[in-house]
């Protein structure tokens, strides 16, 4: 399989076929990263275009073999943060499609998902930004920390930091759903 | 991308040949001409940088380009008015060697070698030895060798003194298209050929550079 | 739970500042697995129409790149290897016909093997370069190479080639006649002193009138030897001194390799 770096640099040769794979490749990555940054998918499936576009124009800053992947989620962090400074968001709960489960697993999954969403919703966007990008898109701390322009160091505490408030958050929900039920 | 001659002198040893050249290149084609002896040559290898300035600079997008060296050598394609000294190896082979000299690395060098025996209409030469090739096919191998690593400054010395009117059309052409995104400054005995075309025409006379802009 | 869970655990705790339980760790990423998105709203397709035609032409930076990011060792190397393609077969033919040639002399005459190597070390140096002062030459300077990289490369194409025939011919000597492996050391000693001479010759005056400088002065010590009744031996200077003094001409030639070729231009 041909690397992303060296789709890359076909694509600076005006390469179309290679701007397709990558788009293959990586669209849902990119707007799974979005949508759960902005909790909103149409503003996750814009921004998504938009990153992919920047990609387009901005290939020749691409240095190879500097790994696309940090790259590209260097673009896509950027532009979600130019959106929030932009406008005060509040943090949408996704919604379900509307064929799937009966509905009461619907419930018990979408109440879970709500508890977690409610949980990510605690953190800030640089806490939960590090926390997608580890262990959504398993970047390494040294990439985190080229996307967010931190240092490694800084990284691993937000990771700590960002996963710790989970633990709370989540456990305090169980108590009280414990104690309601 | 600009070319500046900073009062610049040049010539061989410390007679200068050319001096206090001032003025500044972009993006376009740029005629040298002159009758002979005037220097055209000269400062062609000036610009190349094999010719060390005796006064003055020569700046690459503003910085030094002696001082740079081989970083500013990347930038440039030149082709010398005169052919000879190549070694017996066929086209294709001795624009492999040039391809390696010019840093292009093994996995992308097949596909511009090519490229550039096309865009030099050399196809039907390729395997043939460097030195068995007429006049005008070596000054189209000298094209070629010149293209090989895209540079944004395209130096040729009197590039089409050895092609046949057909052929010149065709490389006027050329030459209009490769300007149009990079510096091509030629030097020519036939400045009537191309001078509705350039972006500007440096004539010298008695050692001095007068620049004329479209 | 699943050992691939607690493998994701432990891959995320190395990376905490803080360590944290995990059994507490895994429970919390597998809750983490819930939040999934659904797919994009805009198909692969679609948007990769949107995006037909937003690439740039092709870009020249690749070509520069390719050069600049490689370290200047690898860009070296990569220039030496280029010129062994200059040394066609008739000269890698011929270097080994007269070394054959050498050797039968050697065994008639009796003298050292070393007495072959200053006229191929000569002639094969003034073959290397004889481009310079020629246009070629200068399309090779104006590539982004120093010109001590490209008489150096050539240089070590010449000597690597010289001390494998050398090494041959001591092999087979030393299996002929019991010569002593030692006697590479005057085919090696040699090799760099005339190699260093020859340069800095071609430097100074041109390849040609270079190689026929030090030709003609392993002639002279030839017709020396020879005169005063002694072993043929060309050699007035032990092998470690020969082959200093033959790496400091080297070392002379290199540092005034720009000056190589310089020839009259005529004006154009």
């Amino acid at each position: 399989m041909i690397r992303d770096e060296e789709l890359c640099r076909q694509m600076q040769e005006g390469n179309e076929a290679a701007l397709e794979a990558l788009v293959h490749r990586h669209q849902q990555a990119v707007f799974a990263y979005l949508y759960r940054m902005t909790g909103d998918a149409h503003t996750a499936d814009d921004l998504t275009q938009e990153s992919f576009i920047r990609l387009c124009t901005r290939i020749h800053s691409y240095r190879y073999p500097e790994p696309f992947r940090p790259w590209l989620y260097t673009i896509s962090a950027n532009l979600q943060k130019d959106w929030r400074k932009n406008a005060y968001h509040r943090h949408v709960l996704p919604q379900e499609p509307p064929d799937g489960p009966s509905p009461v697993d619907l419930l018990d999954r979408f109440a879970s998902r709500a508890e977690v969403v409610d949980a990510l919703n605690q953190l800030d966007d640089g806490h939960r930004s590090v926390l997608y990008l580890r262990f959504y898109h398993d970047l390494t701390v040294e990439q985190i920390a080229r996307v967010e322009g931190i240092p490694a160091g800084t990284v691993k505490s937000r990771l700590s930091t960002a996963l710790r408030r989970l633990r709370q958050y989540l456990t305090a929900e169980r108590g009280v759903q414990n104690a309601t039920d | 991308m600009r070319l500046t001659f900073a009062a610049l002198s040049c010539g061989y040893g410390r007679t200068p040949v050319l001096t206090d050249l001032s003025f500044t290149l972009r993006r376009g084609l740029w005629l040298i001409t002159g009758p002979n002896g005037s220097g055209k040559s000269t400062l062609m290898r000036c610009a190349v940088g094999l010719l060390p300035p005796i006064a003055g600079r020569l700046l690459w997008d503003g910085a030094d380009a002696y001082r740079l060296a081989e970083r500013y050598r990347w930038h440039l394609g030149y082709a010398p008015q005169e052919t000879g000294g190549s070694p017996d190896m066929p086209v294709r082979a001795y624009l492999h060697y040039l391809a390696a000299l010019k840093g292009i690395l093994p996995a992308r060098r097949a596909a511009r070698v090519n490229e550039v025996i096309t865009i030099a209409s050399l196809t039907e030469v390729a395997d043939r030895p460097v030195p068995d090739l007429s006049g005008g096919l070596q000054q189209r191998m000298g094209l070629a060798q010149a293209l090989l690593n895209d540079p944004d400054l395209l130096l040729l010395d009197e590039p089409a003194v050895s092609l046949d009117p057909e052929e010149r059309v065709r490389f006027r052409q050329l030459l209009l298209d490769l300007s149009a995104d990079r510096i091509v400054l030629t030097a020519t005995n036939l400045p009537d050929e191309l001078d509705g075309m350039a972006s500007g025409i440096i004539r010298l006379s008695s050692g001095r550079a007068i620049l004329t802009e479209a | 739970m699943r050992p691939t869970e607690l493998e994701r655990a432990d891959a995320i705790a190395r990376d905490m500042a803080e360590p944290m339980d995990a059994a507490d760790l895994a429970a919390i990423l597998n809750r983490l697995d819930d939040f999934s998105p659904a797919a994009p709203l805009t198909p692969p397709g679609a948007l990769i129409e949107r995006l037909r035609g937003r690439l740039p032409a092709p870009s020249r930076q690749r070509f520069r790149e390719d050069g600049l990011s490689a370290s200047p060792l690898a860009t070296t190397l990569q220039f030496m290897l280029a010129q062994v393609w200059l040394f066609r077969p008739v000269w890698w033919g011929a270097t080994t016909v007269a070394t054959l040639i050498g050797l039968a002399l050697t065994k008639w005459v009796g003298a050292t093997p070393g007495l072959l190597v200053p006229p191929l070390v000569a002639f094969s140096l003034a073959y290397s370069m004889r481009e310079a002062g020629t246009p070629a030459w200068e399309v090779e300077l104006s590539c982004p190479v120093r010109p001590y990289q490209v008489v150096l490369a050539r240089a070590l194409v010449v000597l690597g080639w010289m001390t494998v025939l050398g090494a041959i011919a001591g092999s087979i000597l030393h299996f002929i006649d019991g010569w002593q492996i030692a006697t590479l050391g005057d085919w090696l000693a040699g090799m760099l002193l005339f190699a260093g001479a020859s340069l800095l010759g071609m430097v100074c005056t041109g390849p040609r009138l270079g190689a026929a400088l030090v030709l003609a002065g392993w002639v002279a010590l030839g017709i020396r030897a020879i005169s005063s009744t002694a072993p043929l031996h060309l050699w007035v200077l032990p092998n470690t001194t020969a082959a200093l003094l033959g790496a400091a001409c080297l070392a002379g030639a290199l540092l005034m390799a720009p000056r190589f070729g310089k020839s009259v231009h005529q004006e154009g």
